[in-house]
């Protein structure tokens, strides 16, 4: 495998991106509080997909360690006057850290920020198994919004999220969905990978019928080396079978995947970083304390996201130097030709970056979804382009 | 590079009330809870370069289902 730097520069030495100007500033920052997980998800870039780099970290992050990122976070956010901030406790499966960790982790945050100059924001991903009433009060109490991976009904969840023994773990989240739709409002959600062998109705009406008002739908992780197993469309027709379901739904949940795609069509903005062409910019921390680039990158490469950065020796900025870091920065100006020259290279923003990678060249390549997404992006677009003719409110179309 | 200083959405929404001289409200109450929800918003909140950078990525991960800035949908108008 060439350098990165080859990879992404074209053998140019590396240049130094130090300016703000040209910097676009990362505002979501994930901890990697837990480095093992209670499950043993097929699909997982954690785990399952070539990287071993979370063998060799400890299995938690320690509270010492979180504090100095929490304090290093704050004051970059203070330098670059960023006033809201999200810190993600995920993994792995962060809960297993321990309800009194994450206690102290949110006195700790509390301790730190500065609202309004400065307010940090704590999200948590978790698999649900071991979310209860005790967890769930703790993490409304402070605010903190929850997400919750569940692939489904139970058929569709248990075909690829079990334990290591390939024991079921839907009845436990289902039992912490159950209890989210009782105790906490909106701030939370489901996020689901998409298997193309099920169905993408079935999968939403089982989280309608249980009162989820949020499913995030995503694209199991793929490169051009390791490439989706399912014939082309496949994924394409889940998700037009699903968009189509949705958006007839009279009381319809939050997609944001769809939502962005519908936003980007008639000129808005993305709400998630899969669509719209944007700047790849979170910035990890592991639990050696290690400031690493997005997380999912690690499909593409056993260690592929290591820097040598320390949140115990290094400024937030530092990271901006990290090669690969510096190509999620610039996925705009690193789309392949063919994605420069097609009509839905702002909707689609030439997919997400660990979809794009290949080993020889970087992300200057489409994504591995781009038959599919060449599907569904029109078909979206003929869907409401013709819902808002009907209604006299289409100027005019491309 | 493409250029896209000059970005044309690739569906039109007939948003601007004076060159089209009419209120259009009415119309978007027509449309399904959905597409409505998503005019309202782009309507209140154009993004005419869409030039996007981190800063304007709204509170939350990818992996997170929230975002309360756009969780209530008559907040656009």
């Amino acid at each position: 495998m060439p350098p990165i730097e080859t990879v992404i520069e074209g053998g140019a030495a590396a240049k130094s991106m130090t300016s703000t100007e040209r910097t676009p500033l990362t505002t979501t920052f994930v901890l990697k509080v837990a480095e093992r997980c209670n499950l043993n998800c097929s699909y997982c870039y954690m785990y399952n997909k070539g990287d071993t780099s979370y063998l060799e970290r400890p299995k938690f992050l320690s509270i010492e360690t979180a504090t100095v990122a929490l304090e290093r976070i704050a004051a970059y956010a203070r330098r670059h006057s960023l006033p809201q901030i999200t810190v993600v406790l995920h993994g792995g499966e962060p809960l297993l850290i321990g309800r009194e960790w994450v206690q102290q982790f949110l006195e700790e945050r509390d301790r730190v920020e500065t609202p309004p100059e400065v307010t940090l924001n704590v999200a948590v991903q978790t698999n649900g198994t071991l979310l209860d009433a005790e967890w769930v009060a703790l993490f409304n109490q402070h605010k903190v919004t929850i997400g919750v991976s569940c692939d489904g009904p139970e058929q569709v969840n248990d075909l690829l999220r079990v334990d290591f023994d390939g024991r079921s773990s839907y009845a436990k989240v289902r039992s912490a969905l159950e209890l989210l739709c009782k105790t906490s409002g909106t701030r939370w959600g489901v996020l689901t990978v998409v298997n193309p062998e099920t169905q993408g109705s079935e999968v939403l009406k089982h989280f309608v019928q249980l009162g989820v008002r949020s499913v995030d739908f995503i694209w199991p992780d793929f490169n051009h080396d390791v490439r989706p197993p399912w014939p082309e469309s496949m994924l394409a027709n889940y998700f037009c079978e699903l968009f189509d379901y949705w958006y007839e739904l009279p009381s319809p949940p939050r997609i944001r995947y769809f939502e962005s795609a519908m936003s980007l069509l008639v000129g808005g903005r993305s709400e998630c970083d899969a669509l719209g062409l944007h700047p790849f910019a979170d910035i990890m921390v592991e639990s050696d304390g290690a400031w690493e680039p997005l997380d999912t990158l690690r499909i593409c490469g056993n260690g592929i996201t290591r820097t040598g950065l320390n949140v115990r020796r290094n400024d937030v900025e530092a990271v901006w130097d990290v090669p690969l870091f510096r190509m999620g920065l610039r996925s705009k100006e690193l789309l392949a030709p063919k994605c420069q020259e097609c009509a839905y290279r702002r909707i689609c923003g030439g997919g997400y970056l660990p979809h794009r990678y290949g080993r020889d060249t970087g992300i200057a390549n489409p994504s591995v979804y781009c038959a599919e997404l060449l599907i569904l992006l029109p078909h979206i677009r003929e869907r409401i382009a013709a819902d808002l003719e009907r209604a006299g409110l289409l100027a005019a179309s491309v | 590079m493409a250029d896209d200083s000059n970005y044309d959405p690739l569906v039109r929404v007939r948003f601007n009330l004076d060159s089209d001289r009419e209120d259009i409200r009415p119309l978007i109450e027509q449309l399904n809870p959905i597409l409505r929800k998503i005019v309202r918003l782009v309507r209140a909140n154009p993004d005419p370069s869409a030039e996007l950078d981190a800063t304007m990525l709204p509170p939350g991960f990818h992996k997170i289902s929230y975002c309360e800035k756009c969780e209530d949908e008559d907040a656009a108008d």
